[in-house]
């Protein structure tokens, strides 16, 4: 069905993920990859041989390289600009006038990078995913955009996440989770199961979404259409219309070197093919300018494959005979299920015959809830189903809760109750969905029913007893809202599920609550004053702290909301960190300077020597090299050194942008994303009591 | 009289081993006089000074070694590596460098003898290299190193205080002097220009600039010169760029636009310069930098309107009047060129070159009078290097007047001063031909060749001779080899054809 439209082979390796097609020339385009020993190379077919020019170019960057793209910066240029991330810093070069178009520290690293119009700006940035942050660069290499993210960044793609004109920026990060962008602002955030490694649009709010665990999928906004799990990373994904019915597939790269086509409706595989390498990047573009956009499949050993879209006739008339297909298949499927079904009915009149006579049909509702146990602060399941039945097993299934997400619990007892502990590891909101097999107590026929049950963020928590005055949390974050205390009680009922509306025995004044953390057995307050109508959130954990202000806000429908807070637990941490960055970076500058110095003399030793030895002087070489041993265990220790001091920086500039993330999302609206830019505002101009007062106060 | 004072005025009078005296003999009765201390530091800055931003030759170690040049094959005309091989003038003809002598780079020679223009050709092996370093043409080595090379441009004055140290820079408290700018600031320069000791520097250059809040133009200026020196070359950047948006200096441009020509940058380098040029309209440093980096990616015609801008703004300017000279005399007007060279001579440049020069110059616009004359005048004046370059243009002249012998000659006593000019060794060669000695001219042929790879002409001529032979497959190495120097060498291709064509007869 789809034909490879060329092959050729590249004379190097190249890094996964790592590889771009730009016109750098603004004529012809060219595939630029990264390869080994911190160099580029640049492959253009089209290059015409007038000037000399070879179709491969090389560049040495001799630094690692952490990511490269390719894209218009510059709209003067009229050409693409390559980008090259390493872990400290990028560079923007012009690769056919051969200058840098600029160069850029960036000490939080370059983990991702993409080009392209974010939102409402007017011109395309350069942006780039490192710590826990993304930069936007503009043409002249001045930062236009910067907002925090929860993790290291891990994806970024641009997509029409909402129906608003402008798009939307998604960035995966290794905590797991997507975040959408509409400017600073983060609109949505979507918590997933592994490390995000690979993100892409593919028609009007569909996305495409890779995790680590080999998990791909496609997400309609913020519901999730289809996913398949399969032993094997994916190394990259991307979208294309490969088989001409108007909508692109998505495609994928494996790191077995599978390469897939799966319909973004359904998931289906349209289309497989096997590479003896591991698949690098799978890009699209019109690679040989005869007009025609193709699939170009780049594998970890530098085969490149190029597939073309077909014929838009052939596609309709798979798509008629897929869909008769389609209908045959699921008839089948009716069919066997009915057989079984006939089938079950007999042998239960034999049995019955012979056994203690009952119903065959079981047709009992059963209940499932969450009970919160206050002594040890644990969750357990509930299942309950009617008198004369009982439960004999229940399978289970949920994403990250469950060692091997499916779980089976039998329960010998044969009761109309059962329960079984669930042991949350974080505050994520997941579903549980499980199979309850029903009988009647001593018969050997079991009914299987679905039952499900959604957890939110902040199920974990159990109400705790009135007597938390021991253990009252000292920090708090504070704010007024206009709303009344019912509607408070409803979202503690809602987000915590207790049942407080019901028992209308709380104080119409002050309402105090206290819950206590399944996960670390951490104390949570949540105290509304209705004189004031301001609600003070106790507790020691800030991302906590944010996460139920944020709850709250979304529940109430709450667009703006401005708070006061005391960490001083976490802020004493905080001022560790930033002094510790202000040493980290002192040491850095004196190890550099080290390390340039000792090249110099390493210099200098390599070419006496060389030049001793063409004097044919031995004694005098032997000195040399031995000199040269020496300066280069010298060097393999200081590059330890170095090494070390620079996980430590990147891990204490990653904490600093972690807090700035915390602490704007203890704010909603505006203020969040005015918190954002001024805090790093504050950073920039070194000011850390703008800082600490920003964090606490929202304002300066 | 006070000493102080006596010191300062010998200071201003640029009497600076006098001013270190007394500085000296204060500073032994009160080492903790501040006064005394800044004055000798400056003073001994002030015998060590070297115009490092004039003066900076690539050394070998940075260029075998060192892979700073993002490019490795660049298109044409973007690098120094790959200057443009034929750049069309407003004429719309094509100017190649066939008639114009070239330097070892490949380049044609610009009519100014600048650091860079004894650089290594690309690709070179080390043990070419060092074997060049030896001594070729030139006839000191080649420092091996960044920090070698500045003791050794500062050579004369580094003997006489070697064993008097004034500062210690590795043990002296650098916070401390940090916090007092003036001294901070003379305590800088000791260290970059008389220590030599751009780590510690570095240090001091990063503490003052903490101090004046991240704002004084001056301390970044002088910390990318410890990140230049030390070999950080996008520290450098990043510190002249600051120093450039704090203050647009023409220093910090150059410094700037060193750093992009290390990286093998030139059009970023023009960009800079453009841009600075917009702020100093009429900066000669910052024209003629320019009209250096045309020359550098062989624009030939960009670099000349430059140099005639240089002239208008400074008619003394001595490097673009020699510039201008040298591209009218290879333009076949010898008379205009002349008359640069009689201005040169006018304001006092007077060596063995330009009167080697003005002798062609005259030679070629038919003043034969004047032409022994200024050879003979070059001749007194000219030392080692320059005397094989004056006896190869006599020998030019002998043959253009029919004088064999003559010619055979002054090419001799070229190659007996100069043991390695190839030029002279080729055009021995030649000569030998006509007299119909076959070996030696082959001999001399392989020697020029062996000597100077980067000539096309003993290779042709190599060729040439294997064509007479009859040692067809020789012939076309070689023919090959030339048009590797020279790709656009006309002959070298017609030979080969005609080869071609007997080989495909065979």
């Amino acid at each position: 069905m789809y034909k490879s439209a060329f092959k050729l082979y590249l004379s190097d390796p190249v890094h996964a993920g790592q590889a771009t097609i730009g016109c750098f020339n603004g004529s012809s385009l060219s595939l630029t990859c990264v390869t080994n020993a911190g160099k580029v190379f640049v492959h253009t077919p089209q290059a015409t041989n007038i000037d000399g020019d070879n179709q491969v170019k090389y560049l040495n960057v001799n630094k690692q390289i952490s990511c490269i793209a390719s894209g218009t910066i510059d709209p003067m240029l009229r050409r693409d600009v390559l980008l090259i991330g390493t872990p400290n810093n990028l560079l923007a070069y012009d690769v056919e006038e051969n200058r840098d178009l600029f160069f850029r520290d960036v000490p939080d690293g370059v983990t991702s990078c993409l080009v392209g119009k974010l939102g409402s700006l007017s011109t395309n940035l350069a942006l780039i995913g490192g710590n826990c942050s993304v930069q936007g660069f503009d043409a002249k290499g001045s930062e236009a955009y910067w907002t925090v993210t929860g993790d290291v960044v891990s994806a970024m793609a641009f997509a029409n996440f909402t129906n608003n004109p402008g798009k939307e920026l998604l960035v995966g990060s290794k905590d797991n989770e997507i975040r959408i962008f509409q400017n600073e602002q983060v609109i949505e955030e979507i918590l997933e199961i592994d490390e995000i490694t690979g993100l892409c649009p593919v028609y009007s709010s569909k996305f495409g979404y890779a995790l680590s665990n080999g998990t791909i999928g496609i997400y309609n906004s913020s519901r999730r259409v289809w996913r398949v799990k399969s032993r094997h990373t994916p190394k990259c994904i991307n979208s294309f219309d490969l088989n001409g019915d108007g909508v692109p597939e998505l495609l994928s790269g494996w790191s077995n070197g599978k390469f897939e086509v799966r319909s973004e409706k359904s998931g289906e595989t349209l289309f497989k093919e096997n590479f003896s390498a591991p698949i690098s990047s799978v890009l699209c573009a019109d690679f040989r300018s005869n007009g025609r956009e193709e699939v170009i499949c780049i594998t970890e050993d530098g085969e490149v494959k190029g597939y073309l879209q077909a014929d838009s006739t052939i596609g309709k008339t798979i798509e008629d005979s897929k869909k008769s297909a389609e209908s045959l298949s699921q008839l089948q499927h009716l069919r066997t299920e009915l057989q079984q079904e006939i089938k079950m009915y007999q042998n239960a009149n034999f049995q019955a015959e012979f056994s203690n006579p009952g119903q065959a049909k079981v047709d009992t509702k059963i209940s499932v809830y969450i009970e919160k146990m206050q002594g040890d602060y644990s969750l357990r399941l509930v299942i309950k189903s009617a008198k004369t039945t009982a439960i004999k097993a229940v399978v289970v299934e949920a994403d990250g809760i469950f060692a091997n997400e499916v779980t089976f619990y039998p329960f010998p007892e044969e009761k109309d109750t059962a329960f079984f502990p669930v042991t949350l590891i974080s505050r994520m909101a997941c579903v549980i969905s499980m199979k309850v097999l029903l009988g009647f107590p001593l018969s050997n026929f079991y009914h299987a029913v679905n039952a499900e049950i959604h957890l939110g963020k902040l199920t974990s928590f159990v109400p705790a007893p009135s007597d938390l005055r021991s253990n009252f949390p000292a920090s708090y974050v504070k704010f007024k809202v206009k709303d009344t205390i019912q509607r408070f009680v409803s979202w503690v009922d809602a987000a915590f599920q207790t049942n407080l509306t019901s028992t209308t025995n709380y104080n119409k004044d002050t309402f105090e609550m206290g819950f206590v953390s399944s996960i670390n057995k951490m104390p949570l307050v949540l105290t509304f004053n209705a004189n004031e109508s301001i609600i003070v959130i106790s507790t020691d954990d800030m991302s906590l702290a944010g996460e139920v202000v944020q709850d709250f806000a979304s529940f109430l429908g709450i667009s703006e909301l401005e708070s006061v807070n005391d960490f001083p637990k976490e802020m004493e941490e905080f001022q560790g960190v930033l002094q510790d960055v202000e040493s980290y970076n002192a040491v850095r500058l004196t190890i550099s300077a080290d390390v340039a110095d000792r090249t110099g003399a390493i210099k200098e030793l390599v070419i006496k020597g060389e030049e001793a030895r063409i004097l044919q002087n031995m004694s005098a070489v032997r000195e040399n090299y031995r000199q040269l041993f020496h300066l280069n265990k010298d060097m393999v220790a200081e590059h330890e050194k170095k090494a070390l001091n620079h996980k430590a920086l990147v891990d204490s500039l990653k904490k600093v942008n972690n807090m700035i993330q915390k602490a704007s999302n203890l704010r909603v609206g505006k203020a969040k994303s005015a918190l954002v830019t001024s805090c790093r505002a504050a950073i920039k101009a070194n000011n850390m009591r703008t800082l600490f007062k920003l964090i606490k106060q929202g304002t300066a | 009289m006070d000493p102080l004072w006596l010191a300062q005025s010998k200071y201003r009078r640029r009497k600076y081993q006098e001013c270190v005296e007394i500085c000296t003999e204060n500073l032994h009765r009160n080492p903790y006089d501040e006064s005394f201390w800044y004055l000798k530091c400056r003073a001994l800055t002030a015998i060590d000074w070297l115009d490092d931003i004039e003066l900076d030759d690539d050394t070998l170690g940075d260029q075998l070694l060192d892979e700073n040049a993002i490019a490795q094959m660049p298109r044409p005309g973007t690098s120094m590596n790959r200057p443009a091989t034929g750049m069309s003038t407003a004429a719309g003809q094509l100017r190649t460098r066939t008639g114009r002598p070239v330097s070892s780079t490949g380049r044609p020679v610009s009519g100014f003898a600048r650091p860079t223009s004894s650089a290594l050709r690309q690709g070179t092996s080390l043990e070419r290299a060092l074997g060049t370093a030896g001594g070729r043409r030139m006839m000191t080595a080649r420092p091996v190193t960044g920090s070698g090379r500045y003791v050794r441009l500062g050579t004369a004055s580094m003997l006489e205080h070697c064993g008097d140290s004034f500062i210690d820079s590795d043990k002296i408290d650098i916070r401390k002097y940090a916090k007092k700018p003036g001294l901070a600031r003379a305590l800088g320069d000791y260290m970059l220009y008389v220590d030599h000791n751009p780590k510690r520097a570095l240090e001091l250059c990063s503490h003052s600039t903490k101090l004046t809040d991240y704002r004084d133009w001056w301390w970044k200026e002088r910390l990318g010169k410890c990140y230049y020196q030390l070999g950080m070359f996008r520290d450098a950047e990043k510190q002249f760029l600051s120093s450039q948006k704090n203050c647009c200096t023409v220093l910090a441009t150059l410094d700037l636009c060193k750093v992009y020509m290390k990286m093998d940058q030139p059009l970023k380098a023009l960009e800079a310069f453009e841009k600075s040029l917009e702020k100093h309209k009429h900066s000669i440093s910052l024209i003629l930098g320019m009209s250096r980096c045309h020359d550098s990616v062989n624009n030939i015609e960009e670099a000349l309107t430059l140099y005639k801008q240089v002239v208008q703004l400074e008619p003394s300017n001595v490097e673009a009047l020699a510039c201008l000279a040298n591209d009218h005399f290879y333009n076949d007007q010898p008379e205009i060129a002349l008359r640069y060279y009689r201005r040169l001579l006018q304001m006092g440049v007077n060596n063995a070159e330009i009167w080697n020069n003005v002798a062609l110059c005259c030679f070629y616009s038919s003043q034969y009078d004047m032409t022994i004359h200024c050879f003979e005048k070059a001749l007194a004046l000219a030392v080692d290097e320059g005397m094989a370059d004056v006896w190869y243009n006599v020998g030019h002249i002998a043959i253009a007047i029919g004088d064999i012998g003559l010619a055979y000659q002054a090419f001799k006593i070229a190659v007996s001063v100069d043991a390695n000019h190839a030029e002279s060794y080729n055009n021995l060669g030649v000569l030998e031909l006509k007299r119909g000695s076959f070996e030696q001219a082959r001999s001399n042929f392989q020697v020029a060749e062996r000597i100077a790879p980067h000539l096309h002409e003993p290779k042709y001529n190599s060729a040439l001779i294997a064509f007479d032979a009859g040692d067809y497959e020789e012939s076309v190495e070689m023919a090959n080899n030339s048009l590797e120097a020279f790709p656009e060498h006309e002959d070298s291709k017609d030979l080969l054809q005609q080869l071609d064509k007997i080989l495909s007869l065979l």
